[in-house]
């Protein structure tokens, strides 16, 4: 069977075809959650936030051109979206969803490791946004620096200073948390 | 991904030099194994504590609400607009007394047209009549099939079905 390319799918949506629209959704649903989620700590902002980003990707798709990566393109406007919450709205630490179940793990250690994670995400949202975002892209979505230049529209000297500047700020509250 | 070649390739890792399927593979397995995260840490020490933190799963529903929000853009035709619910969230509370305030006078000033007009209709005192020669006024034109026109079939039940 063809799989479309995401490039392919998003010109199509370009031209009113909303089932190739929702195969990007499907396709990209769980890193918009994952980076609005740590980008903004509260579930409905979460939400939000994700849904906002594919409505403009959708909105935006007339005029798109594959002159980069869908992936880069998608990346990028979901960073935008989570530079301009911030500027608009101070982002608060509201009620985590929890964490994955893990069965691995007894009730005990299961309860130990959501407050660990819990107070990671704390000490992310305290970050300055464009450190926050840094961390996000680089530590949970796994993006090369070439890849955050690309997204993040700076070198990427500019982008790997952000990043020891991101780290610094964050190591040591992390420090607490190394396993062993 | 065994924790002999994972634990080889750490360094690269953490500067980020290692191709992007290498990569993902060792962002996996770090996902999965402590002992490999601790090693981590020791060269990078957020790379190894939040390999470790488990993100919830996506919320029920997502993609279909996603889908469905699009869908009614496409059927109104209106372009990306901030929702009702984000605006709220989003605006400071002067903001939003201000939004209160605007809405109770819009609602007041509609209250006192329904009440001028039930008092120019001598004909009928019922309150119903009267809302329909505010809105009947008003929708007089509209085509058929549209709120308007159900919405005035439904307060005339003689008329109904005509356009």
């Amino acid at each position: 069977m063809n799989v479309r390319s995401d490039e392919d799918l998003m010109l199509a949506a370009g031209e009113g075809d909303l089932l190739s629209f929702e195969e990007l959704v499907l396709r990209y649903q769980t890193e918009a959650w994952r980076v609005a989620y740590r980008f903004t700590g509260d579930g409905a902002e979460a939400e939000d936030l994700a849904q906002d980003a594919f409505l403009r990707i959708l909105n935006a798709a007339p005029r798109y051109r594959p002159t980069a990566s869908f992936r880069t393109y998608f990346y990028r406007v979901l960073s935008r979206l989570c530079l301009d919450h911030r500027r608009k709205k101070r982002p608060i630490l509201g009620e985590p969803l929890g964490t994955v179940a893990d069965d691995t793990y007894p009730p005990p250690e299961r309860a130990s490791l959501e407050e660990r994670d819990r107070c990671i995400q704390a000490a992310l949202v305290n970050l300055p946004a464009d450190y926050r975002l840094a961390v996000v892209l680089r530590y949970f979505e796994g993006l090369s620096g070439a890849e955050m230049a690309a997204v993040m529209g700076r070198s990427v000297k500019a982008v790997e200073r952000l990043l020891a500047r991101a780290k610094s700020a964050l190591e040591p509250q992390l420090r607490r948390f190394l396993d062993g | 991904m065994r924790c002999e070649a994972v634990k080889g390739q750490l360094t690269a890792y953490a500067a980020d030099e290692l191709p992007a399927e290498a990569h993902r593979a060792v962002k996996a397995h770090l996902a999965e194994c402590p002992a490999c995260r601790a090693e981590m840490a020791r060269v990078d020490v957020s790379a190894g504590v939040l390999a470790g933190v488990q993100t919830p799963p996506v919320p029920l529903g997502f993609a279909s609400r996603v889908l469905a929000a699009a869908e009614e853009r496409q059927r109104t035709g209106l372009s990306f607009k901030q929702t009702p619910r984000r605006w709220w969230r989003l605006n400071s509370a002067p903001m939003r007394a201000a939004a209160a305030v605007a809405a109770f006078a819009i609602g007041a000033w509609g209250a006192t047209e329904l009440s001028t007009a039930q008092q120019t209709d001598a004909g009928r005192d019922d309150s119903q009549a009267a809302a329909d020669a505010v809105v009947g006024e008003w929708f007089e034109a509209a085509p058929g099939e549209s709120f308007a026109s159900r919405y005035l079939a439904a307060i005339n039940p003689g008329n109904e079905g005509e356009e």
